[in-house]
């Protein structure tokens, strides 16, 4: 009987033990099948790049987004989990877990999460970039973007996962799930990317007009518009890293604004008179996507709908904008991360859920989106300059005429199709 | 089976040159005309149109712009065969293939296609941008230095632009020059009517290079 009692006295811990066990369990689960899904995301963004730009370029597209799965994540686990997620005593830079081993099941499973994500700003710019970028140097940019840029900016908002916090988020900033710290920073290394490399041959007319070179495969660019919108779901519902009841408003909300995203390019471009094209249609879902990111999950699903009408229209007018500073944007990255990433941001402070049209939270939204201008962007204007004038960064016109898939790899992407125009120098 | 393909093509030609002279010209002077180009300006390079234009106006006392007859030509050489009508008086076809076979082999098959290429890619380059013409010109010849054409072959190469491909075209050029010269053709085409534009036109013309006999010796895509 005395024994029978101290038994039953001692299984509440017991099961509180299993149920803590049970929880750790589940949020492995979870982080691990939403990175899978934030890795499923570089197959959206190549097919979508690929199918943008002209079958001459196909294989140099794929090629650069798979090598920056392979670069982004080694070198985020080398120095960039380090910087980003390191004890941050000055706000500013993590200082620890380098080469991070020996950690717990559970930072295992938070650094392989965030590693996907470093995958994911690190590909941003090489959409813009496309059909006139040297791959190597191409892939010296990622490998900074991905070590340096990224992380760095990441340890303001997010630098608090051991000792220390980062300084925005001590000003209480949000950014949920990185419209700016992923998005936006790799729409600013884009934006100095297309800066440095100049328009592709014949993207201007003499009197400034842009020309229109259409992607060769528009299949694949919707196959790809879809693939990210899947993806998305494992991008803002895994950023709760844990299996928490939150996620249904989160992937809510992120699927709510794609629509809206889509459907707010459309009356964009009604509303301006412009052609109703798929790829415009699919950038603003995308923009929807990327402005939801930093508020899914502290907004009423009516206001990411808002959120992401608007962004599907900033992305339409980005894409003008930069079309008129005669700046040439394959996959039109800058407007759908750069602006719609900092538009959503702001709209995390707008629409605060209890808390809306707070000044106080929209001006610290304010700062962390010029912080992240001020930041990626000249860094990268800088970095992609010296690569130029030290690898050379932009592909040569010979290069470009015979396409990259010929001229860095030598190989193309359809064989069967591809006979007219393909240079046989060497047989 | 060489042969046969050139009589094809130069049976089609014969029939674009008379459609398109057919378009602004009586029956009768177009087929004199045709038969003028037969037998004296068949195996010139394909647009290279104004000598053989000169002849006929002074010979035949044509009032016609030589312009329009030109545009007219050039348009008929670049449509669908089979949408044109056929020459009248075909008997003198036989004769074309006897000056045809006469005809010297000065040059080697690669500087053939080139030039056949060159002239179609081009014809259909000023054709689609006649304004720019010049510009395109002088941007080449100030750039072909750089594409190692040099010497006697950048004299060459100011006369064949500046006589609008009358004469013939460099034979001492290798093929890494044909790529470069084209190559500057591409850059400025590719300012001047755009890249999509341009790919269609170099599509368009390798199709028909393809055609010639010489394209199976030499493969017009190794001057891209």
């Amino acid at each position: 009987m005395k024994y029978y009692v101290i038994a039953l006295s001692l299984l509440p811990q017991v099961v509180m033990a299993d149920e803590a066990q049970l929880k750790t369990e589940i949020d492995t689960v979870w982080i691990v099948a939403a990175a899978a899904l934030v890795f499923f995301m570089q197959a959206g963004f190549a097919l979508l790049e690929s199918g943008m730009s002209r079958s001459k370029n196909a294989v140099n597209v794929v090629m650069k987004n798979y090598m920056d799965v392979c670069i982004g994540s080694i070198i985020f686990w080398l120095v960039g989990y380090g910087l980003m997620f390191g004890d941050n005593a000055s706000g500013f830079m993590g200082a620890s877990h380098f080469i991070p081993q020996s950690l717990s099941n559970m930072e295992y499973s938070f650094l392989f999460f965030q590693t996907m994500f470093a995958a994911t700003a690190v590909t941003i710019a090489s959409g813009a970039m496309a059909e006139r970028t040297r791959y190597h140097a191409y892939l010296l940019g990622a490998l900074l973007v991905s070590g340096i840029i990224y992380p760095v900016y990441g340890s303001w908002v997010w630098g608090s996962y051991y000792d220390g916090q980062g300084w925005l988020a001590e000003l209480g900033f949000i950014d949920f799930a990185g419209s700016t710290v992923v998005h936006s920073i790799g729409g600013w290394v884009a934006l100095a990317g297309i800066i440095v490399l100049g328009p592709r041959l014949g993207k201007f007319t003499n009197a400034g007009k842009p020309r229109d070179i259409h992607g060769h495969n528009l299949t694949l660019v919707a196959l790809g518009g879809l693939i990210l919108w899947l993806g998305w779901f494992g991008f803002n519902g895994g950023s709760t890293v844990a299996a928490d009841t939150s996620i249904g408003l989160i992937v809510l909300n992120t699927h709510l604004s794609a629509a809206a995203g889509a459907l707010g390019a459309i009356a964009m471009l009604l509303l301006t008179r412009q052609p109703v094209l798929l790829t415009h249609s699919i950038n603003g879902s995308i923009g929807g996507l990327v402005g939801i990111t930093a508020g899914c999950a502290t907004m009423e699903p009516l206001y990411a709908m808002l959120t992401g009408f608007i962004a599907g229209m900033v992305v339409v007018m980005g894409v003008r904008l930069l079309e008129l500073l005669k700046l040439d944007d394959v996959v039109g990255a800058v407007a759908v991360h750069g602006f719609a990433g900092a538009w959503g941001t702001m709209a995390a402070g707008i629409f605060l859920k209890d808390n809306m049209f707070d000044m106080q939270q929209i001006f610290v939204q304010f700062i962390g989106v010029a912080a992240g201008f001020l930041w990626a962007f000249p860094v990268a204007l800088l970095m992609y300059f010296i690569i130029d004038k030290t690898l050379g960064l932009r592909a040569s016109s010979l290069d470009e005429q015979r396409g990259l898939d010929y001229s860095e790899h030598y190989e193309i992407g359809y064989p069967e199709f591809q006979t007219e125009l393909v240079h046989k120098g060497k047989e | 089976m060489k042969q046969a393909a050139l009589t094809d093509e130069m049976a089609r030609r014969r029939k674009a040159i008379y459609n398109g002279l057919r378009a602004c010209l009586q029956q009768d002077d177009a087929v004199k005309a045709t038969d003028i180009w037969m037998q004296e300006f068949s195996t010139k390079p394909l647009y290279a149109l104004q000598p053989f234009l000169s002849r006929i106006i002074e010979e035949l006392n044509i009032s016609v712009a030589r312009g329009n007859i030109q545009q007219h030509i050039l348009s008929s050489l670049l449509n669908e065969s089979s949408q044109q009508a056929d020459v009248p008086h075909r008997g003198n076809l036989p004769e074309f293939k006897q000056e045809k076979q006469r005809a010297p082999q000065q040059v080697n098959a690669s500087h053939k296609v080139f030039t056949y290429f060159m002239d179609y890619f081009l014809a259909a380059l000023f054709k689609s941008d006649s304004a720019s013409e010049l510009s395109i010109k002088v941007y080449v010849f100030d750039n072909a230095h750089e594409v190692g054409i040099s010497g006697k072959n950048l004299d060459k190469v100011k006369k064949w632009l500046s006589e609008n491909g009358q004469v013939s075209l460099i034979s001492e050029m290798t093929v890494q020059q044909m790529q470069g010269l084209f190559h500057l053709f591409y850059v400025s085409s590719c300012e001047y009517i755009g890249p999509v534009n341009t790919d269609k036109l170099i599509a368009e013309s390798v199709k028909i290079v393809e055609q010639l006999p010489e394209s199976a010796e030499f493969s017009v895509k190794k001057i891209f």
